[in-house]
């Protein structure tokens, strides 16, 4: 599953960037957006996220690209939790007025969890993964001058992220005998965002 | 306008929406190899032979009995080794008895008594290498049944193995941080699981002779058999001691039980009717004993079965059998067995080897180490009228102790690695 959506996201890079093989006729975007993760409008636990989106534009309403991020997540309200995000992004935008722009999109990749630094302690071992990331969004976009834009966004994120332990019994057993704890969470957050794009 | 309108709507919506979504869903896979237990029937166990084999080699080593020119090495479960040690030196291996389920055993009068499971069996030895079965005793160490597992709970099973298996456990919660009621905390397990070849705090059975009686403990009951006639033991009776019975130990007409708590004494003056003395307590720790005219020697080990207590040495005053009192603890490292010929006190520190020390002065044992040899891994140990045998985890071996402050090795009866 994790390859089939692998190949999925290369072939959405490939079309992107070969349309700017086609020389130039798709005109490139941009996005760098900035923002908060929490659990609904309670922002106690809140994470914070990046994330750079760069896309070409098949008319003025429709762009398509990658991004990518970075993701801080606290997870019950204990520990804090590093996700890189690789995504494929589809994006349309409404005209609303000669200044402002609905924008409606969706994102959907995979969230690496390799900046999690792996943790041995004693007879204990605890290890991350990674998994799918999904992202529904809504936003305006004010025109700053001809060529760039602020951008505020609202959108729900869905992330799995997997939490491995293993430990060591001791005693008069053999080094075999090992408990595992895998707890598979998906992670649902209200995601705040403000940026800048052209 | 009116997508305006819209927008603004889901822009309502959505976070009223994550109001109820805006949670963390866990899905917990628990998995632990464990060694689960294999059950029979006794039934089905009966109908098995008890049979002599020719010798085979020694893979695990149980309990040790020594009698006349032979040597008894129980192998826990799988029956008994009988050897001829005419020679310490040169034992020979002479047959295996194979009986399901055993795990101890003791010999009078050229009459073997083993235990099989549930069961007491009764062996001429006259030939003692072909034991002939006389007798089967049955049901009478009943608490080594188990129910509740098979058949709705109404089938009486014993357990015959352990194997490895892997088990698998699913929970699903989901974690709103407006409430911390879901919160679940995970503690390291140090539970221990799995067979013990000389574990104390097991449920196994312990043998000892007296006054034409054969006293076995489990651990929690003392139970008698008049063995007046050897041939033909008749059960006598329970009597209930209270948890952690471990061991059973006779001098001059008295029986010392251990057990994880402390030392039970018992007055088997009328071998059937046995008197209760006085209970010495002590922290909870396992706990062989050995005993002369006026101490006790008691071993407290720590460990997961055996509790949270020091590694000790303890010696009781005993000459007034109702009212034994501590008289020095000396620190040890993890004593199992010990074993006591005149003034020379051995004792078995499992991977810290194995000590011997004077202990005619009972107040300076601890500055009287005879010797310690740390690479003799050891866990219990019989002076035998021509031989010191050691159980270690590498077989058992037999020593030449005639010199008290160095002991020299005659042979060694080497475990096979199956």
């Amino acid at each position: 599953m994790r390859y089939n959506f692998m190949k999925f996201f290369l072939l959405c890079c490939g079309l992107i960037f070969s349309k700017f093989s086609y020389g130039q006729r798709l005109p490139y975007t941009s996005q760098y957006q900035v923002g908060i993760l929490s659990y609904g409008p309670f922002f106690e636990d809140a994470g914070f996220t990046i994330e750079s989106f760069h896309g070409v534009e098949f008319n003025n309403r429709l762009a398509l690209g990658s991004t990518v991020g970075l993701d801080n997540y606290r997870i019950e309200g204990e520990a804090r939790y590093w996700i890189l995000p690789i995504s494929a992004k589809l994006v349309t935008d409404l005209s609303l007025n000669p200044k402002t722009k609905l924008s409606l999109g969706i994102d959907g990749g995979y969230g690496f969890a390799g900046l999690n630094k792996e943790k041995i302690e004693n007879q204990s071992k605890v290890s991350y993964e990674g998994g799918f990331m999904l992202q529904p969004f809504a936003g305006l976009k004010f025109k700053a001058n001809k060529k760039n834009f602020w951008s505020v966004s609202i959108g729900y994120k869905r992330q799995n992220f997997t939490v491995i332990e293993e430990i060591q019994r001791t005693g008069d057993i053999d080094d075999e005998y090992r408990d595992k704890y895998t707890i598979a969470y998906t992670l649902q957050r209200l995601v705040i965002r403000t940026g800048w794009g052209f | 306008m009116k997508l305006f309108f819209q927008f603004c709507r889901f822009f309502v919506l959505l976070p009223l929406l994550l109001l109820v979504y805006g949670c963390d869903q866990k899905e917990i896979l628990y998995e632990y190899k464990a060694k689960v237990p294999v059950f029979e029937k006794m039934s089905s166990i009966r109908e098995m032979d008890v049979s002599v084999v020719s010798p085979k080699p020694l893979t695990t080593s149980g309990k040790i009995y020594l009698y006349k020119d032979y040597l008894f090495i129980n192998e826990p479960n799988e029956g008994i080794h009988i050897l001829d040690n005419k020679n310490p030196s040169n034992p020979i291996s002479i047959s295996f008895l194979e009986i399901p389920g055993n795990v101890d055993l003791a010999v009078n009068n050229g009459i073997l008594y083993a235990d099989s499971y549930v069961d007491l069996l009764t062996f001429d030895l006259n030939n003692p290498t072909q034991p002939n079965l006389l007798e089967r005793l049955e049901d009478v160490f009943e608490s080594q049944y188990v129910y509740h597992y098979l058949s709705g709970g109404n089938e009486k099973v014993v357990v015959v193995d352990y194997k490895d298996t892997i088990i698998n456990s699913t929970s699903s919660n989901v974690y709103f941080p407006f409430s911390t009621s879901d919160k679940i905390y995970y503690a390291n397990s140090s539970e221990s699981t799995g067979n013990q070849n000389y574990g104390v705090g097991g449920s196994m059975a312990r043998f000892t002779l007296a006054n034409e009686h054969l006293y076995t403990v489990n651990n929690t009951s003392l139970h008698l058999f008049d063995v007046g006639n050897p041939r033909k033991p008749v059960f006598v009776k329970d009597i209930p001691l209270g948890w952690g019975i471990e061991t059973i130990f006779p001098y001059k007409g008295n029986l010392f039980i251990g057990s994880t708590t402390g030392m039970h004494i018992y007055d088997i003056s009328q071998p059937a009717e046995p008197n209760k003395l006085s209970v010495y307590t002590h922290f909870t720790a396992c706990d062989p004993v050995v005993v002369n005219d006026d101490y006790a020697f008691v071993t407290l080990r720590s460990g997961n079965i055996c509790g949270l207590a020091n590694d000790v040495l303890e010696v009781i005053d005993i000459r007034d059998l109702t009212a034994p009192k501590l008289l020095k603890t000396f620190s040890m490292q993890n004593p199992h067995g010990l074993g006591l010929s005149e003034d020379v006190l051995y004792i078995c520190e499992g991977d810290f080897g194995f000590k011997s020390f004077n202990v005619s002065d009972i107040s300076t044992i601890d500055r009287n180490l005879l010797e310690h040899l740390k690479d003799m891994k050891s866990t219990d140990v019989i002076p035998g009228p021509k031989s010191l045998i050691v159980v270690g985890k590498g077989g058992v071996c037999q020593y030449d102790y005639s010199n008290k402050g160095k002991i020299n090795l005659l042979s060694c009866i080497s475990k096979t690695v199956m």
